[in-house]
């Protein structure tokens, strides 16, 4: 996935959410194992790796990968 | 063609991986993390020594990964001059709340500010005191309601919210004095930036750097996270407005 939130370390402020260009992320239905409801990316191929959502995450909880081609 | 993933951005290593002290949503929080990437970019992960200050903006403590000192409330000024005299090749920076630096320390910020004392100061304004319940701050704005301002802040009875960056800008030393909204990416992106000039300046040895970060409080404002960055822009921007105020890198 080209996003990661880490459960531990979210708060569920929607601030990622909110600021998605593209409007991938989305709040979960359970709580995580802090109590907060934690987003998850619902498009892997709509996300662009842009990092806004770990820009604007006061906790630093997301972590963002780019695809890359390799040979073989 | 085979794929895989490249990471290419993780939290700052300045800040553990444990969760902060911090409500959710509050800014303290992002300008915690940003101010851990200015150190990075800047290779002072070893070098930097922060100061803290009494409040919300302290809780830091909890999980910056780095020297540190706390000063009493106010007093961070007069203790990061201490340490960066003694110390002058760390990068020191105190890290301050609008009530420790606008009311209890407003002495020691002006007269550190006005003797040039080689360090950074990063301000970070809420509108309240945070910690203790939400009571006005130097810094409420008029009609903002507090727990001490029930009605909202009256001029007749607080007087007008106080411009620091501004007060900051006006004295003769400052090398450079800027505010920064933490309420959208731009902000955020132009804060972090400004930051690491602050401290590359400091490092240069230019002088008194000021960085007045605008930030929210959810909790005391009686908001959800996204509510406060939209009364962030509607009010608090346009009586604080952001810019930069002094830099005697421009036309030097
Ligand atoms: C000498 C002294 N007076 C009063 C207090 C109580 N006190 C603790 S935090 C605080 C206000 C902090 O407000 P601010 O600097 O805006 O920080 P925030 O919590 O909003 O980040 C006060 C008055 C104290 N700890 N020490
Ligand atoms: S990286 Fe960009 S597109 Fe992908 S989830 Fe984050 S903000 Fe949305
Ligand atoms: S911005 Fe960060 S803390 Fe807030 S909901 Fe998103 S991942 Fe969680
Ligand atoms: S009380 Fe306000 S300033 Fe303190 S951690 Fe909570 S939201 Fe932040
Ligand atoms: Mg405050």
């Amino acid at each position: 996935m080209k996003i990661e939130i880490n459960s531990n370390l979210c708060k569920g402020c929607e601030f990622c959410i909110a600021f998605c260009p593209k409007k991938v992320l989305k709040m979960q239905s359970e709580r995580g194992p802090k109590g907060y409801f934690i987003p998850y990316l619902t498009d892997n191929d709509g996300c662009t790796s842009c990092g806004i959502c770990a820009t604007m995450c006061p906790d630093g909880a997301i972590e963002v990968f780019k695809e890359v081609e390799t040979d073989g | 063609m085979a794929k895989e993933y490249k990471k290419i951005y993780s939290r700052p290593y300045a800040i553990m991986p444990v969760m902060s002290g911090y409500c959710p949503g509050c800014l303290h929080s992002l300008a915690t993390k940003i101010i851990a990437e200015a150190v990075e970019e800047l290779g002072q992960q070893e070098n930097a020594m922060h100061i803290l200050p009494v409040g919300c903006s302290a809780l830091g403590l909890l999980y910056w990964r780095g020297d540190m000192v706390g000063a009493a409330h106010g007093r961070a000024p007069a203790v990061a001059t201490g340490i960066k005299r003694c110390c002058p090749d760390r990068l020191v920076f105190a890290y301050q709340g609008d009530g420790d630096l606008a009311a209890i320390g407003l002495a020691e910020i002006i007269s550190a500010a006005n003797r040039g004392e080689n360090f950074t100061v990063i301000f970070a304004n809420n509108s309240t005191y945070g910690m203790t319940g939400g009571q006005m701050a130097p810094t409420t704005l008029i009609g903002q309601k507090s727990t001490t301002t029930s009605e909202g802040r009256r001029v007749e009875d607080a007087g007008y919210p106080i411009k620091m960056a501004e007060i900051i800008a006006q004295l003769e030393a400052p090398a450079y004095v800027a505010r920064f909204a933490l309420n959208t990416p731009k902000g955020v992106n132009e804060a972090r930036k400004g930051i690491k000039k602050a401290f590359r300046m400091q490092l240069e040895g230019k002088g008194f750097t000021f960085i007045e970060l605008l930030t929210n409080c959810p909790t005391n404002w009686g908001m959800s996270p996204l509510k406060s960055l939209q009364y962030m822009t509607e009010n608090t921007m346009k009586y604080f407005v952001p810019g930069v105020y002094k830099d005697v890198e421009v036309g030097a």
